[in-house]
């Protein structure tokens, strides 16, 4: 490894060697964490996190990560450390050097007369003497950058991090895509050609569009578990290799073959104990073993919630056929050549297959996009978005104590014109005002990775449902490293133009008149400017978070065509090495049926293959018997689904023409369907679809006859849109795996335990993957909407209460500047009334340009959410209006108690006080 | 302020480890033998205080090495443990001995 591969993260060194003292202090430090950097990233590592027990090539890309971040960490903790203690002993030296000499230290190589550590030391006592003023500037900007860091460290941890493969960046996820189909899975056989056809990859791997859930038996009760068919190529693509034992060998894909397979590392600790003599041992799955030839290491899940891998079978049914479209595809593109060739040249080998089967890939071409895209694509959007919303908040914050800072420069005219006439000069004086606002930021940046943590950890109890990974969210050198970098970009905002105003004055009228009560009518115009700055602000947040909660009510007011409350969902399936015929399935299926249904508090019992809300699923080409598809690209295809003849009532699905299933519907029986209206008026446009005949392709085309037609639902989710589907009698051919769905008359949760004894008590090798109600997955389908939404508001909140504290402040101040003149109205008689429409007037000014200026940013930024709205356009006129009101109403709440003092003054108080 | 003579327990892990890695005490070399024969994963930030502060109480003294390939080309901050410094680790050890003096069936169980 040459040595430019060797070095630390650039940016972290250049801090840290900022930090620490120049000399030898520097160069040992810097070579010290060098040599343990690069020791880590030549994962020989003796010092710092163990590699753990993983593949060498895993440990090289993982250790370079691990070593990158705790060089961060290093840089942060190590040059933090030595930066303090070099402050601190300037500050020392200064107490006690001569005054305007110089101090004799060795290490103090200070160039500056009037150094930073004397500036720091005095921004603290300046601080401490107002406390009030220093909590508050720290709390509010700390809630500000603190917003940040949180959503920062968020979309570090979910977005940013590279998946746990070697070289990650490297991998790119292969779609067939068609005119009308975006993205699709291939063939195995098209997989085949992709590989021999191509030579842009490294290396080429595929596993099964499904996953099977598998009984394990043998060793104690019947466990589902999830399986996955994988080609003998996809770890090797991966770059992942077994913890223990060997991947899988090209001969294992052929049939005939002693089976065998590869655990997940939760599973071997499970049932195995973490012993490596599950090696060699044999699994039953579904009643046929297989070897187990090797463990997967712990954090390697892919494609995801997967128990054991098995090799992918060439010759089985799921494998063969250019139509059977089962597999995805992932590669590894060879060094040095770019995603844009790789997709060239896919192109081309796409090209041949089409032609070679235009059968089944007429129109079909493949597009390739990037793995961490495939995986983290929608993440990225929702996440960009609350990090584009968030970024608003401190800039409110920091208006908000730049009118602070101002407010506070008025009260030390004073002191500041007295430092001016002593001599000092005015970049001295703004030098040290600068100081305060450096400490007070970094006060704020200090508080902010305190909120950032807790919130973290918030986000980790409650949102994982909606982000992947969040388990590895910390505060970490990244996360610092910018918290460090929006607090210091806010000191040109908090404290430049409040140090310039305050030192920009007459300094012999200020001494006279005492300062305070000259305020010019300019720097009164700056704090204005702020006030109207946090409103604007404020009211875009607001507008956005507005128009997020509106989509997601109507997310939630769309009826999803079924009715979702008082029904148990409960995955079953029968062990069929038990039950092998159809008649013997029914018969099992039937008494599981008597038995719930006589269950108290039960009131009706139905089933589906594959309930809503749990994706699209399976689907058949299908087409009406008079109209065959004249080529492969005329082939359409529609959601099937097996339920029983209660189904549609368990659901509250309508029929709206023809009949349900019934128990005559059998094996035997003239196949039937029931269709729902997005099939009839898809396949049937204009006309009468009941008592028609369809074809489908159930491994030979297969005749059937319309019965029934049913109301559509939205099976994804409320913001899909109903898909064709139809339905077959689950007597019909009966299946292994049902979801059964219980209607009770009360809480369905309570009914779960007597639900599933029912269940044991028919056949105790019944296994039960899943219990839950279709209420809450209902209310899971909405959680992203909901989570994002309520993120919005909280910013929203935030910064509305940021801003009506910044119109108050000002308002106060004006009322407090104004005392005199308004005192002297009073005791002129001036009606009370007219003095508190007076300033409430200024204050809704301010308002109303406010609401002006964020309305039309608003407009223009609201766009940017249009992916995320539904059923609500970007200028929605009532989130506009209620925005507005809201604001308004708010801002005269903020404005009432400075109009209220200003009408109670005291004439004879006020002008004593003159 | 009066510096204390007293050593802390990393102070006296570090003494130790620079005594026992003779002339080829320096920053990571200190920190391996600290986790590998003391069991102890020390932050290089941790151990650059408690250097600084053994050098303060003039328990340690450091001389620069010359630049060697790898680490960037850097030189090192070889340590040496003063005769100060020697006395105070067997002050330490003393003070340990008599205090664990007949505890041994608690200590060495």
């Amino acid at each position: 490894m040459d040595h430019d591969e060797c070095a630390p993260p650039r940016v972290a060194a250049a801090l840290l060697s900022r930090c620490l003292p120049p000399g030898p202090v520097r160069e040992t430090v810097m070579g010290d964490l060098r040599e343990i950097y690069e020791e880590m990233v030549t994962g020989s590592a003796t010092t710092g996190t163990p590699a753990g027990r993983s593949s060498p090539a895993s440990v090289a890309r993982a250790g370079r990560g691990r070593a990158a971040r705790w060089y961060w960490n290093q840089a942060v903790l190590v040059g933090g450390r030595y930066l303090v203690s070099r402050i601190v002993r300037r500050r020392l030296y200064r107490g006690i050097a001569a005054p305007g000499g110089r101090p004799e230290g060795r290490r103090t190589q200070d160039r500056r007369p009037s150094g930073i550590g004397h500036d720091v030391r005095f921004a603290f006592r300046v601080l401490r003497r107002s406390p009030g003023f220093a909590v508050t500037s720290v709390l509010v900007l700390g809630l500000g950058i603190g917003s940040v860091s949180l959503m920062f460290s968020t979309f570090d941890t979910v977005v940013l991090q590279p998946l746990p493969f070697r070289n990650p960046d490297r991998l790119v996820w292969v779609w067939a895509t068609s005119a009308t189909v975006p993205q699709n899975s291939v063939s195995y056989l098209d997989f085949v050609d992709y590989r021999d056809g191509s030579d842009v990859f490294e290396a080429l791997g595929a596993f099964a569009v499904f996953s099977r859930t598998a009984i394990s038996t043998g060793d104690g009760a019947a466990e589902p578990l999830t399986v996955q068919y994988v080609s003998a190529s996809l770890f090797g693509t991966l770059g992942v290799l077994p913890e223990i034992g060997r991947a899988f060998l090209p001969h294992d894909e052929e049939t005939g073959r002693d089976a065998v397979a590869i655990l997940s590392h939760g599973l071997w600790e499970r049932h195995y104990g973490k012993d490596p003599s599950a090696i060699g041992s044999t699994i039953t799955l579904n009643g046929q073993p297989a070897d187990i030839v090797g463990v997967m290491p712990a954090g390697f899940d892919f494609p995801g919630a997967t128990d054991v891998w098995l090799p992918l079978q060439r010759s089985a049914g799921y494998a063969s056929g250019r139509g059977n479209n089962n597999f995805y595809i992932v590669g590894r593109l060879r060094d040095g050549v770019s995603i844009r060739q790789a997709q060239v040249q896919m192109t081309a080998v796409a090209a041949r297959i089409a032609d070679a089967h235009p059968d089944a890939k007429a129109g079909w071409t493949v597009s390739l996009v990037p793995l961490h895209e495939r995986y983290f694509g929608s993440t990225r959007t929702l996440l960009l978005i609350l990090l584009g919303l968030v970024s608003l908040v401190p800039l409110v914050a920091g208006a908000n104590v730049a009118s602070l800072f101002l407010a506070r420069g008025a009260t030390r005219r004073t002191e500041l014109a007295s430092r001016l006439a002593l001599g000092a000069s005015r970049a001295r004086v703004i030098q040290q005002l600068l100081t305060e606002s450096v400490v007070v930021t970094l006060g704020g940046g200090a508080v902010g990775l305190l909120l950032a943590y807790a919130g973290g950890q918030a986000l980790r109890l409650f949102a994982p449902a909606v982000l992947p990974r969040l388990d590895g969210i910390a505060i970490d050198g990244r996360v610092v490293a910018v918290t460090m970098l929006v607090s210091l970009a806010m000191v040109p905002l908090v404290g430049m133009m409040p140090a310039l105003r305050a030192t920009d004055m007459e300094i012999a009228d200020t001494l006279k008149t005492g300062g305070g009560w000259g305020a010019t009518g300019r720097r009164s115009g700056v704090r204005s400017a702020l006030v109207v700055t946090q409103v604007a602000l404020s009211v875009m947040l607001m507008l956005a978070s507005g128009l997020l909660f509106r989509s997601l009510r109507n997310l939630q007011r769309v009826d999803p065509g079924f009715r979702a409350e008082h029904v148990l969902q409960v995955h079953t399936l029968l062990p069929f090495f038990k039950y092998r015929t159809y008649a013997e399935m029914e018969q099992v299926w039937d008494a599981v049926h008597g038995r719930l249904a006589a269950l108290p508090g039960v009131r009706m019992v139905g089933a589906i293959d594959r309930p809503p809300l749990m994706g699209v699923g399976p689907t058949s080409d299908i087409w009406a018997a008079e109209r065959p598809p004249a080529s492969a690209a005329d082939m359409r295809d529609a959601t099937r689904r097996f339920v029983t003849e209660d189904y549609f009532r368990v659901m509250g699905v309508p029929l709206v023409a023809g009949r349900g299933f019934e128990t005559t519907d059998g094996e035997g029986a003239p196949p039937v369907t029931v269709i729902n209206e997005a099939f009839a008026r898809e396949f049937f446009p204009g006309e009468n679809a009941l008592g028609r005949t369809l074809v489908f392709d159930w491994s030979t085309p297969t005749n059937l006859k319309i019965v029934g037609i049913s109301a559509d639902i939205r099976e994804t989710g409320p913001a899909s849109s109903p898909v064709p589907t139809f339905y077959l009698p689950e007597r019909w051919r009966p299946r292994t795996a049902m979801h059964l769905l219980v209607r009770t008359s009360g809480d369905p949760v309570a009914s779960a335990g007597a639900v599933r004894q029912a269940i044991e008590d028919v056949d105790r090798d019944i296994s039960i993957a899943d219990i839950q109600t279709m209420a809450s997955r209902l209310s899971r389908s909405t959680l992203r909407p909901r989570f994002q939404s309520a993120l919005a508001g909280a910013f929203a909140l935030i910064a509305l209460v940021l801003a009506s504290i910044g119109l108050y402040g000002v308002l106060a101040l004006l009322v407090r500047q104004r005392s005199h003149e308004i005192s002297v109205r009073l005791a002129l008689g001036a009606d009370p009334a007219g003095v508190v429409r007076l300033v409430l007037g200024h204050g809704m000014r301010l308002v109303g340009v406010g609401l002006l200026i964020g309305g039309a940013g608003g407009l223009l930024g609201s766009r940017l959410l249009r992916g995320a709205l539904v059923g609500v356009s970007a200028a929605d006129p009532v989130t506009y209006g209620a925005v507005s009101l809201g604001l308004t109403a708010v801002a005269l709440v903020a404005c009432l108690a400075p109009a209220l003092r200003a009408a109670r003054l005291d004439p004879a108080e006020a002008l004593r006080a003159e | 302020m009066v510096e204390s003579r007293h050593l802390g327990e990393l102070e006296q892990m570090v003494l130790l480890a620079v005594l026992r890695l003779k002339d080829g005490g320096y920053g990571k070399a200190i920190l391996d033998e600290l986790k590998n024969r003391g069991n102890r994963r020390v932050s290089p930030g941790a151990l650059y205080a408690t250097v600084d502060r053994l050098e303060g109480k003039g328990f340690v003294t450091s001389r620069l090495g010359d630049p060697t390939p790898g680490r960037g080309g850097k030189r090192k901050r070889y340590l040496s443990v003063t005769p100060a410094g020697v006395t105070a680790l067997r002050k330490a050890r003393r003070a340990w001995t008599s205090m664990s003096d007949g505890l041994e069936e608690i200590m060495e169980a």
